[in-house]
């Protein structure tokens, strides 16, 4: 992770006050389409392609 | 980095000219370059900086006045205590280390009788005490309970801040240029060909870091206006398209938009396919709006409403200006979801001339932005979860402010549940003179809580009525400071002191040593704003030399990795594209998509009502003279406003026999008020407007006068504890009235 990347502040949903960073931080990125899936999904939510397991 | 190294400091005769940055007290949103005219401790005259590149030059009149409201001689000098009945204006001086010691102990009794919760902060807007506050209830009271008052739903930019969290992941504003010293000649930077201005006049409210006058500047270029507004504002006088809408169905209009522009495919299908998830059921959800239908609920022609939608999205780039009217609406979110899906599918979001997404310069946001959590994390999870109003509303407890949820305080001091609150801490708000809507509900309960301090330059209506303690604040002239909402980062600097006023920042580390030293490590105010600048690389005395840096720009920052802590390409959100369907609504129990929902009170929700009061009464639009309550002391912009104004329709006056400067009064099923009859044909005949936040401080201070706080206060005809089902947003711009002469 480089943080250095990131502008400015923290992001909203990665702000560590609030629940909401768990979702931003936590999700799998689908190889297809490039949206981020909750970690119990095996099928990506936009485009249905196989989402990897997350690498503990 | 760019900066700018100019003299800050100099003399012109008699006079020390000091160049620095104005915020509030007195003031607005806005952070404008200033040059000071000092005379000894005297504050003689203040000009706009003809060299800065933010304001060029410009200043509004609340600011040219600012020598009359800083010296004036009826503002709080020094602490004092109550020594009448609340209401009596009977006070003693006392020293601040006496007062001091009252506030540690009454929060030393709290902690150990009813717990830290029990004490819950408020703030008004503007001003920085929206960071330094939070830290002063987080981390000196321990209390989870940092609020904006008795504000109804909320309805100050959070319910767009929500909206843009879950859906977009930051915050954006419109590119005019603003993010780089080279300005309208950054060969990077593009003329938006459109902007659409909903819900706000900018030349006046200059909201949050963004000058109005910006858009006259692009208007001089070319930039052409769609102003979605129920008055004919400059803007909406001088724009394409004027979308004069009912208030309060702005997401009928923006639903109406979209429909459009799905349904004629006029939509960016790259960054729709690329960085969006959900865009299917969205167009599913905007086949129930129709223009035609939203022409019935909104009063906007069908044919205007696609005229405008059809040029928004031609237009390249384009961007939205929006206001606090998205807010003032139980469909806040949904309607900022629906603006934010206009954005966004037209592939404005982050291009040059479009809408920027922003972060505080240089990651500065301590002591300088709406940093409304500081100190809240450090805060025990079981006390974090006593915040009053997130049990019932998720995107309270998980969205993007840890404030508390206003009605829901109102609701804990009437009722004593979930717990009593035993002590209330106002920094510049007026509640039930401004912020605060049914106002003698507020009033009442305020009167209930044991013990209130007020901090505040002036002494306000709220102070009299419920004050035991009042500390005197400084103003921004005698404040060393921040201003970094979004960018550049500017310095504020001292130049004068008022008797014994204290700053924000002073006052909370003095209290803060007090009660929690280890959260309070700084020895000096300027130590604490050394150590929020870390994040620039400057200190406070450089910063100052400086007066202004700015930060590197960069733009489409979902393509490069720049916008997610894991470094990956994508948006800020669960899913790393702008949710145009929002999964964690449903989990929440909430409409995945926007949609449009009625006032409370309205043609459609109380058809039986419309007989007794047939009008649509909105209210809160900004004046040129006033910043919300503040500014009546001013003998100069009270000569240019005497008086509070109802404005209406000439036809609507002459329907019920009012002429220019009749008394009116205006009344609801809630209350009434008086105010002054405007003429106006920008209004439509249906709807009149009322102005908000008056108080006459020539009047009587003790009750029952109360600087007639109540004579013409228009939220005696507001209510509280009606927010939509986000619990963001509350009907204050909505609701009907009836209006006759005054005798």
């Amino acid at each position: 992770m480089d943080k250095k990347k990131t502008e400015g502040t923290p992001g909203m949903l990665t702000n560590p006050n609030y629940s909401l960073s768990d979702y931003a931080t936590k999700n799998v990125k689908c190889p297809s389409c490039g949206m981020f899936n909750p970690p119990t999904l095996e099928k990506c939510r936009r485009c249905g392609a196989d989402v990897p397991k997350k690498e503990k | 980095m760019g900066s700018d190294s100019k003299k800050v400091q100099w003399q012109e005769g008699d006079l020390t000219v000091t160049r620095t940055c104005s915020w509030t007290a007195p003031g607005c949103h806005d952070g404008c370059s200033v040059l000071y005219y000092t005379k000894g401790n005297e504050l003689v005259k203040v000009e706009g900086d003809p060299e800065s590149q933010y304001n060029f030059g410009r200043l509004c009149m609340r600011c040219l006045s600012a020598p009359e409201l800083v010296n004036d001689p009826k503002r709080v000098k020094w602490p004092m205590k109550r020594i009448g009945e609340r209401g009596e204006n009977k006070w003693e001086r006392i020293t601040w280390d006496a007062a001091y010691d009252i506030i540690e102990e009454k929060v030393r009794s709290i902690w150990k009788d009813y717990g830290p919760e029990s004490i819950v902060t408020a703030i008004g807007t503007g001003r920085n005490t929206w960071s330094i506050v939070p830290k002063l209830t987080y981390s000196a009271f321990k209390s989870p309970n940092f609020s904006m008052g008795f504000l109804a739903g909320d309805s100050c930019y959070l319910p767009r801040a929500a909206a843009m969290g879950t859906m977009i992941g930051d915050f954006f504003i419109v590119d005019a240029s603003q993010l780089d010293p080279r300005r309208y000649d950054n060969p990077e930077w593009k003329l938006p060909e459109c902007i659409i201005i909903w819900g706000n006049n900018p030349i006046i409210s200059n909201g949050d870091g963004f000058l109005g006058h910006w858009i006259v500047d692009m208007q001089k270029r070319g930039t052409k206006l769609i102003v979605v507004d129920p008055y004919l504002t400059w803007f909406a006088s001088r724009a394409d398209y004027w979308l004069q809408l009912r208030p309060g169905t702005d997401a009928a209009v923006g639903l109406a938009m979209l429909n459009v522009i799905i349904g004629e495919e006029l939509y960016d299908k790259d960054f729709v396919k690329d960085w969006t998830y959900g865009f299917e059921q969205l167009a599913e959800r905007v086949k129930e709006y129709p223009p035609e239908k939203t022409e019935e609920i909104s009063w906007v022609p069908a044919e205007k409403i696609r005229e405008a939608a059809r040029f928004f999205a031609k237009a390249k780039p384009a961007a939205v200006q929006w206001g606090l009217a998205i807010d003032t609406q139980r469909a806040g979110v949904s309607v900022a979801n629906s603006i934010c899906a206009l954005i966004a599918i037209t592939g404005n979001l982050d291009v040059p001339g479009g809408n920027h997404l922003i972060r505080s310069a240089f990651g500065v946001d301590r002591l300088a932005h709406v940093a409304s959590d500081w100190g809240f994390a450090e805060l025990p999870e079981e006390m974090r979860a006593k915040r009053l109003g997130v049990d019932d509303y998720p995107l309270f407890k998980y969205g993007l402010a840890a404030t508390s949820r206003g009605d829901s305080v109102l609701e804990a001091i009437e009722t004593g549940r979930p717990y009593p609150v035993q002590m209330y801490w106002m920094e510049s708000t007026t509640t039930f003179v401004n912020t605060a809507s049914d106002a003698k509900r507020v009033y009442a309960a305020l009167k209930k809580v044991p013990f209130v301090v007020v901090v505040d330059p002036v002494l306000t209506p709220s102070a009299v009525a419920h004050a035991d303690l009042v500390l005197p604040a400084s103003m921004s002239v005698e404040r060393d400071s921040l201003r970094n909402w979004w960018t550049p980062l500017r310095s504020i600097s001292k130049v004068t002191q008022y008797e014994e006023a204290k700053t924000d920042e002073e006052i909370v580390l003095d209290i803060g040593k007090r009660l929690n030293p280890e959260a309070f490590p700084w020895d000096t105010v300027e130590d604490m704003i050394d150590w929020a600048l870390i994040p620039a690389g400057v200190t406070f005395k450089e910063l100052e030399a400086k007066t202004v840096i700015w930060p590197e720009v960069h733009y489409k920052k979902y393509e490069t990795g720049r916008l997610r802590e894991d470094g990956e390409p994508g948006f800020n959100t669960d899913t790393g594209m702008v949710n145009l369907y929002q999964d964690i609504f449903v989990e929440w129990g909430l409409d995945p998509l926007p949609s449009h929902m009625e006032p409370p009170y309205g043609p459609a929700s109380t058809p039986q009502m419309m007989k007794e009061y047939p009008l649509i009464l909105t209210a809160g639009s900004r004046q040129w003279e006033f910043f919300h309550s503040e500014h009546r002391q001013s003998a100069t912009l009270r000569e240019f406003h005497p008086n509070p104004r109802v404005s209406m329709n000439p036809e609507t006056a002459a329907k019920y026999g009012i002429k220019e400067g009749d008394w009116v009064w205006i009344e609801n099923n809630i209350g009434k008020c008086k105010q002054q009859a405007v003429l106006d044909p920008g209004w439509d005949p249906r709807v009149i407007h009322g102005e908000h936040g008056w108080w006459f401080p020539e009047r009587e201070a003790a009750e029952p006068t109360l600087y007639g706080a109540f004579e013409s206060n228009i939220n005696n005809l507001t209510t509280q504890c009606t927010t939509g089902p986000t619990g963001y947003g509350a009907p204050l711009k909505n609701t009907i009235c009836k209006i006759y002469k005054a005798e």
